[in-house]
């Protein structure tokens, strides 16, 4: 098993020299120095993504502790099976698509109410055939009131997202995807992430004008 | 254009990925209501993009590291110790080669041995008469011939044993 020879020692170098040299190491060269024993790599990794997974989770199921337990899950994943990755693809695809996994999961146990399930599923089918509108509201209000609360209704608008929506729409807007990573990460073909995007900006759109000047 | 098409594929010309981006630019400035939609779509995004990010907890690296430590554990025993496996086969072997050595035993018939029966004498019959007066225990007696039996109560006595077959 490869992850067994990862936990050879490689010849001994001052750890902050190897540190330095494999920060500026592109994901596929860690992955590579880490597979051929140098097991500090993987912490490399881990300072690359920890932040970034744990917002994409976060902003995803909307509860931070718990996307945390499911960032350290995806982390363990990773080093579990790294000598499976194929190195001739994304490592960071890779390691979204363990994450969204995850988090798609966590939202299908959440689910597990049946009137939750319904409400769920209600939702979607609307937020998908819905018409696309807008209303050309002009009207000024409480503006230092919306501004205090600015990052929580910024914040709620996304977490009242329909779930396939709000995944599309996170990736793109806050992990600056493209369309084609976001079709592999979340297995969906490209003209449907378009779609969801276009959808989920407008339904965002919607919730967040009232709050803008 | 007409303002369904240009919500439907507004994302595209957002993204810079519309190729027909000449016609959203005029339907935008012949519609004020697209145009405002257009606006607010990119405020809201630039709104969204400010918000701070959320950072790991303080103990979400030690908590991984110690995961992982674990598993590196896990992996150098399956490695140079005895795994779970190798337990079972032995223990498999074990069980086989007590039941070849000790099976024939348990297998075979305990011989039947003929015992001679056991005559038992019945008791002699006796008769036993209703008791007209306080009943004196006979076969009771007393170590010390001056006490009688209404002293058993108040005074503390040695009693010999007598068999049962001669009371």
């Amino acid at each position: 098993m490869n992850t067994e020879k990862s936990l050879a020692m490689t010849p001994a170098r001052p750890a902050h020299e190897t540190r330095d040299a494999l920060r500026k190491l592109d994901d596929s060269a860690v992955v590579k120095r880490f597979l051929e024993g140098e097991h500090r790599a993987f912490g490399i990794l881990v300072d690359r993504y920890d932040n970034r997974l744990v917002n994409f989770v976060y902003r995803t199921i909307g509860d931070r502790e718990r996307a945390q337990d499911l960032v350290q899950e995806t982390f363990i994943r990773v080093y579990r099976h790294l000598h499976r990755f194929d190195p001739t693809k994304k490592f960071s695809t890779w390691i979204y698509t363990i994450a969204s996994n995850l988090a798609k999961n966590e939202l299908r146990n959440r689910s597990r109410n049946p009137l939750v399930f319904f409400q769920t599923i209600k939702k979607n089918w609307e937020a998908d055939h819905r018409p696309l509108e807008w209303e050309d509201n002009s009207y000024k209000p409480d503006d230092l009131y919306r501004k205090r609360h600015l990052r929580k209704v910024v914040e709620k608008a996304v977490s009242e997202l329909p779930e396939h929506h709000r995944v599309v729409f996170v990736l793109r807007e806050l992990q600056g995807k493209t369309y084609e990573e976001i079709s592999q990460i979340t297995a969906v073909n490209l003209g449907t992430v378009k779609s969801r995007l276009n959808r989920a900006r407008n339904n965002f759109a919607r919730i967040v004008a009232p709050m803008l000047d | 254009m007409e303002c369904n098409g240009f919500l439907e594929r507004f994302s595209e010309f957002h993204d810079g990925e519309a190729a027909d981006a000449g016609a959203f630019e005029q339907h935008m400035a012949e519609c004020a209501g697209c145009r405002r939609y257009a606006d607010t779509v990119k405020r809201s995004l630039v709104l969204l993009r400010a918000v701070p990010d959320v950072v790991v907890g303080e103990d979400f690296h030690p908590r991984l590291q110690h995961r992982i430590y674990h598993i590196q554990e896990d992996l150098a025993r399956r490695r140079g110790g005895v795994s779970f496996t190798r337990l079972g086969v032995a223990f498999a072997a074990t069980i086989l080669l007590a039941l070849a050595v000790w099976g024939p035993e348990l297998v075979r018939e305990t011989p039947q041995v003929a015992l001679p029966p056991i005559v038992v004498s019945e008791p002699p019959s006796q008769r036993v008469a209703a008791p007209s007066a306080p009943v004196r225990y006979r076969s009771i007696r007393l170590l010390d011939p001056g006490l009688d039996g209404d002293d058993l109560w108040t005074t503390r006595a040695l009693y010999e044993y007598s068999a049962l077959s001669q009371r």
